[in-house]
């Protein structure tokens, strides 16, 4: 995924080589946010500013609170990409059973 | 037509306080272009007067496909809500003296009324235009000609196609400035709406690529300065996008008329309160031959 950030604050997220990403490329009005590493893509999120990070924690429903640092929510935003949350399919049967 | 119905409420001593302002604006005289289910979603409103107005905003869930029986897996998925906050208002403020009160005729007062209702609701349109513009996904390229606007437009078309994979609905419509209205005059693609070529009052011109053509004067009027997020910007030409990704709400406040203990003459007053939000730069997208963001 690449990260990009609009002029009025707003953050999106693209697929790599999307048609979304190109176009944000040629706009003026979006600008990408580059990791530290360009090739494992790591430290994307500590070159963002806190603000971002707080746009992108609320985008993917992650709690963050006014007293939480830098460091707190990117801890958060990274322990979301590694765990996707599941939800469990409940089937009639087992209610039944139960 | 409704505005001299309204004059006539007016007597002569001017004591009819409850001039409603939503009764005679939007005027056909205005010349702004925000106008609900065309340019603006008219699905967000407010009563008289709300503090704020508010809608819910889908986030994009992500999907796996798979066998019957699976584990669903969901993230990013949900709904947050967006508050638009009713904390800014246009204000008229017009005093009639004393002496002038007793000698002008019902009719001059009304029209003092109708046009202190233009100037508000220009301003309210040009507003909302700059907040478009802010928020809006600026492309950039010469300038067009009579011969390239057609397909600057399709570009732009193309572009919200691009940025909007997964929404059925398409942009709707293109604002245009009167320069642009010109060269698209002048291309074999427009439509005009009328056989004379005129403007049709409430602000639609014509077709083209699909689009409904809105004509703004004050769209280039519009500078950097009027702009928070553009350092620099030159040669704004149209603005393409859909109803639903811009929200005016706006709270009408009766236009009233007050004697003075405190001078002489009678007062006519009224304030209209309003917020704007764009919903999806996705889905607004402006052009222009410079857009240079804030660093």
């Amino acid at each position: 995924m690449a990260i990009y950030r609009h002029v009025s604050g707003v953050i999106k997220e693209v697929p790599d080589n999307s048609a979304i990403g190109d176009l944000y490329d040629k706009s003026p009005s979006w600008k990408k946010i580059e990791p530290e590493d360009k090739d494992t893509k790591t430290g994307i999120y500590s070159t963002m500013s806190t603000a971002d990070l707080r746009t992108l924690a609320a985008q993917r429903l992650i709690e963050v609170d006014k007293h939480h640092t830098k460091d707190e929510i990117i801890d958060r935003l990274e322990a979301k990409d590694g765990t996707t949350a599941q939800l469990k399919v409940v089937f009639m049967d087992n209610l039944i059973n139960e | 037509m409704a505005i001299n119905a309204n004059a006539t409420a007016i007597t002569a001593n001017l004591n009819a306080d409850d001039l409603a302002l939503n009764y005679i604006y939007p005027t056909l005289e205005s010349v702004g272009v925000l106008i609900p289910g065309v340019t603006i979603n008219p699905e967000v409103s407010v009563e008289v007067g709300a503090a704020s107005a508010y809608y819910y905003k889908n986030d994009d869930p992500v999907v796996t496909d798979g066998a019957a029986g699976r584990q669903l897996s969901t993230n990013t998925a949900g709904n947050y809500r967006k508050d638009i906050l009713l904390n800014k208002s246009l204000q008229v403020d017009e005093l009639i003296p004393h002496a002038g009160s007793h000698a002008i005729s019902v009719d001059i007062v009304g029209d003092v009324l109708v046009k202190a209702a233009i100037k508000a609701a220009n301003a309210w349109g040009k507003k909302g235009l700059i907040e478009i513009l802010n928020n809006a996904t600026a492309v950039t390229g010469t300038a067009s000609t009579k011969s390239t606007i057609y397909g600057n437009i399709i570009d732009a078309i193309t572009a919200f196609d691009t940025a909007n994979p997964e929404r059925a609905t398409g942009a709707n419509y293109v604002i245009v400035t009167p320069a642009v209205l010109g060269l698209l005059r002048k291309s074999d693609e427009f439509i005009s709406n009328t056989v004379t070529g005129g403007i049709l009052m409430d602000g639609i011109v014509g077709h083209v690529g699909g689009l409904t053509v809105l004509l703004s004067k004050q769209l280039p009027t519009i500078v950097h300065g009027d702009l928070s997020n553009y350092q620099a910007l030159a040669g704004v030409e149209f603005v393409v996008g859909a109803a639903d990704a811009f929200i005016a709400p706006t709270g009408f406040k009766n236009f009233r008329t007050i004697e003075s203990e405190h001078y002489f003459g009678v007062k006519i007053q009224a304030e209209i309160v309003y917020g704007f939000d764009v919903a999806d730069a996705n889905r607004l997208f402006f052009r222009a031959v410079t857009a240079t963001p804030q660093a």
